[in-house]
């Protein structure tokens, strides 16, 4: 799976014990990719000692409402992500909004894109 | 799963500190094993990961109660021992000197 | 967090960890001497504020810059004069540049990811852990306890510069300093800017 800029994603939940350079504060929480920043190998596998083959590292664009809830601000934060950190996500916007609650948030994140 | 050095948005820590400090450098010995470690990575007896994860494994007790570069230095002799690089007693040596006068 | 531990016991400890590791035939003494004084001499902030000075003198560098700042640091070197590209490790650089309405501010929430090679050794506020945890949280809270006043408009960028990729920051210019040269300019720029911790202050203190 490669990603685009633009396409939406989510960082996965990590449970895995051993190092890793995706932050507790990203994981399970929906961002965009910003960018391709080249291959690189893969921290986890480093730090074990692995040979591994480089993969995709993305810059990922988080708004900071994504990752701390309606109070945490109207900044965005940035990281870099290996490939194995990440997978596709269907964002809110692809679909019609149905319930009162999705229109809210659907209408937040319009206004977020302006 | 995390670690102790995962920190990112967590609350309570307060203000930031040392923002009209200047130096690089707080003693000889820091400078000291900055230039250690970079030189051991450069040479390639270990990975930046490996080291880190050195850093991370400290007890979290230690981890917040120690200077930025004493848990370099703690990373650094532990991962040196599981390496196989200096063995236990050697370890206990370097850090008896420290009781040394 | 304590970072004043006695010194003298630190020292011997790690005197001895180095004869260690030069016993086992790891490093000498020699090198160890040599990285120390790449790092904590010739690398510096300096280095950093020539690329941001060429930058705001020279819109093709700038351009160059903020598409491929690894690139550019290939081709010139860390201290712009192309002599140093070849000493030290390579750096993977992204330069991401403040506007009248983006800021950026950088941050290694996880350890003390830093350019040392463009900008030195860290400084200890980047590393505590206040700094830290408290960054990407509330960059605003943060700017403005380091004198730092943007328009409640202005976005702010953080970069968790988590994996192989560092960051530099491009600070605005200065209102009248167009008849500075680019060694003057290079001269306004702090470390902590580079960082986007604090903005460049005016060549002359008209205020």
């Amino acid at each position: 799976m490669t990603f685009e800029p633009g396409q939406p994603v989510r960082a996965r939940l990590h449970g895995a014990p051993g190092h890793t350079r995706l932050p507790r504060y990203v994981r399970g929480r929906p961002g965009t990719i910003h960018a391709l920043r080249g291959r690189f190998r893969l921290a986890d596998a480093l730090a074990r000692g692995q040979a591994v083959d480089p993969e995709p590292l993305y810059s990922v664009r988080f708004a900071a409402r994504e990752l701390w809830g309606d109070d945490a601000g109207d900044h965005d934060v940035y990281l870099d992500l290996f490939e194995s950190y990440l997978e596709s996500h269907v964002s809110e916007l692809a679909s019609e909004p149905s319930t009162q609650g999705d229109r809210e948030r659907h209408h937040r994140a319009c206004e977020g894109m302006s | 799963m995390s670690y102790v050095h995962d920190i990112g948005g967590l609350h309570g820590f307060g203000p930031v500190p040392g923002r009209d400090d200047e130096l690089d450098f707080h003693a000889a010995w820091e400078a000291r094993v900055f230039a250690i470690v970079r030189s051991l990575l450069h040479n390639g007896v270990f990975t930046w990961d490996e080291f880190r994860h050195a850093i991370e494994r400290m007890a979290p007790a230690d981890y917040f109660a120690s200077g930025y570069y004493e848990r370099w230095t703690e990373a650094l002799e532990r991962l040196c021992v599981e390496k196989g690089l200096i063995t236990a007693e050697q370890r206990d040596d370097i850090r008896a000197a420290m009781e040394e006068s | 967090m304590n970072d004043h531990q006695p010194t003298a016991p630190m020292a011997r400890r790690v005197a001895a960890l180095e004869r260690a590791l030069v016993d086992r035939g790891l490093i000498t003494t020699e090198q160890v001497d040599d990285v120390e004084d790449t790092f904590g001499r010739r690398m510096g902030a300096r280095n950093g504020a020539r690329y941001v000075a060429r930058a705001w003198v020279n819109p093709d560098f700038r351009r160059s810059l903020l598409d491929d700042a690894t690139a550019v640091v290939r081709t010139h070197g860390y201290d712009l004069t192309g002599t140093t590209n070849r000493e030290l490790p390579f750096l993977q650089l992204v330069a991401v540049e403040n506007t009248e309405t983006v800021h950026n501010l950088v941050v290694c929430t996880l350890c003390s990811c830093y350019p040392v090679s463009l900008l030195g050794p860290s400084p200890r506020w980047y590393r505590s852990f206040e700094y830290r945890s408290r960054a990407v949280r509330e960059p605003r809270a943060v700017l403005a306890e380091f004198g730092v006043s943007l328009d409640p408009d202005t976005e702010i960028r953080v970069w968790d510069s988590n994996a192989d990729c560092r960051y530099l920051v491009v600070p605005r210019r200065p209102a009248g300093t167009g008849h500075l040269s680019e060694d003057e300019l290079a001269a306004l720029i702090t470390r902590d800017a580079l960082i986007g911790a604090a903005l460049v202050g005016h060549a002359q203190s008209d205020l």
